[in-house]
């Protein structure tokens, strides 16, 4: 009798033991991924709507670990497109501005590399006869910018982006957004 | 065979008459012209916010416009069918300096396009001059909203000269008003709201915006044939 009530105590306490570990692996995994996510995951930085284009700019990783500005442009109405990130700054003869995600001269973060653009850009022909500009096809466009992250900091720092676009349709524009600057708050360079 | 014989005395004075009186009546003539000119002369170079982009007539009248050129103005008087006479492009003025009245335009048919600028002053009080001067005028006034950088405005301004964009624009004084210049807060600040250019807002008697506009979705591609009747329905008032 003293035997099987002994018996039944250490098995209750072996699940009881068995049961934390459980609990312990989970929240253990679950602060990993939440971490990892954290670290590795694309974080939204700034997020905003002019000129009838929301604008969404975040921080990505490659897959080799490298950091990535990336910026999202998505015409509001249907039929607007944006043109091409390599139009002049002054368009074509004064025409159309280009699509660009830049870094500031006092910008913390360091362009790594030459932008990357989600979608190719070809020509749309807005007077016939007439040579068109480059622009995008209509819908949201992505710029990635691949950047180096500000060492010698811990946590975060402040820092600016820029950003330039303007919306048109066939049959018109809205007004350019030119060299808007950004503040976004970014992580600093792990050592 | 040469003729040498001399011109008698009387009749030589009497050429010599007719010289004179032509060249008097030239002289005189030249003189009206420098008087009529003298808004010619502000409009070449123009006074602070004013600009005559363009004048097109169709009916050429006697008097003579402040913005024709010389070579316009000794062209003959009326002509059996619509002609496109006087299209004169002023070049744009820098950083006006002067304070005096801008040039008034004489009556004209056709049409006439008229560029302000903010160093002129209150944009709704500048509506307000120019809906009275289009009314003093016999045309209708309309603001334009237009940028160099907007390839459907480019292609409005490429084609006034077609013949169907004159007949679009016949009776309408343009303001056109270039948004690069005019801030969201004054063009606001006047009554206008609007997301899109090109556009055209009709204004009423006091120079404000009416709720009558077009734009650019008005037509499809940016031809004359596409452009002009949309244009010309709503610049003659029709109902679109």
């Amino acid at each position: 009798m003293e035997l099987n009530l002994a018996h039944s105590r250490l098995h209750h306490r072996l699940i009881t033991i068995l049961i934390l570990a459980l609990l312990l692996v989970a929240g253990g995994a679950a602060a990993f991924m939440l971490l990892r996510s954290h670290l590795a995951g694309p974080r939204r930085l700034a997020a905003f709507s002019e000129s009838g284009v929301a604008v969404e700019i975040r921080l990505e990783r490659d897959a080799s670990g490298a950091s990535l500005l990336a910026a999202t442009f998505s015409p509001e109405g249907k039929g607007f497109h944006l043109y091409a990130s390599d139009l002049p700054r002054e368009g074509v003869g004064g025409l159309g501005r280009p699509t660009l995600l830049e870094l500031p001269l006092q910008a913390k973060m360091q362009p790594d590399g030459p932008m990357q653009e989600s979608v190719s850009a070809g020509p749309l022909e807005v007077v016939p006869g007439q040579a068109g500009l480059q622009v995008y096809p209509e819908g949201p466009v992505t710029l990635r910018l691949p950047v180096k992250l500000p060492a010698g900091c811990s946590g975060q720092v402040e820092d600016q982006v820029s950003v330039t676009y303007m919306a048109c349709s066939s049959n018109g524009c809205r007004r350019p957004v030119i060299e808007r600057l950004v503040d976004v708050e970014i992580p600093c360079a792990q050592r | 065979m040469p003729n040498n014989t001399p011109i008698p005395a009387h009749k030589e004075l009497k050429t010599g008459c007719h010289g004179g009186v032509f060249g008097l009546l030239a002289l005189l003539l030249l003189a009206a012209m420098a008087c009529r000119s003298l808004p010619l002369g502000a409009a070449s170079t123009p006074t602070p916010g004013f600009e005559v982009i363009r004048v097109v007539t169709l009916v050429p009248t006697p008097t003579q416009s402040p913005t024709e050129t010389p070579e316009e103005t000794a062209s003959p008087g009326p002509t059996p069918e619509p002609t496109t006479a006087p299209v004169q492009a002023l070049e744009p003025t820098p950083e006006p300096t002067s304070t005096e009245p801008p040039a008034r335009p004489t009556p004209l048919g056709g049409f006439m396009i008229v560029r302000l600028h903010p160093k002129q002053g209150d944009l709704a009080s500048l509506l307000e001059t120019e809906a009275e001067k289009a009314a003093g005028l016999g045309l209708e006034a309309f603001v334009e909203f237009s940028a160099t950088w907007c390839p459907a405005c480019q292609a409005i301004e490429e084609n006034l000269d077609h013949p169907l964009m004159e007949d679009a624009f016949q009776g309408a004084y343009i303001i056109h008003l270039d948004v690069d210049e005019w801030n969201e807060d004054q063009v606001t600040g006047a009554g206008f709201v609007f997301e899109y250019i090109p556009i055209y807002f009709r204004l009423d008697e006091a120079g404000r915006p009416t709720e009558d506009f077009i734009d650019g979705n008005a037509w499809g591609e940016n031809i004359p044939e596409n452009m002009a009747p949309p244009l010309k329905e709503f610049f003659s008032g029709g109902e679109r």
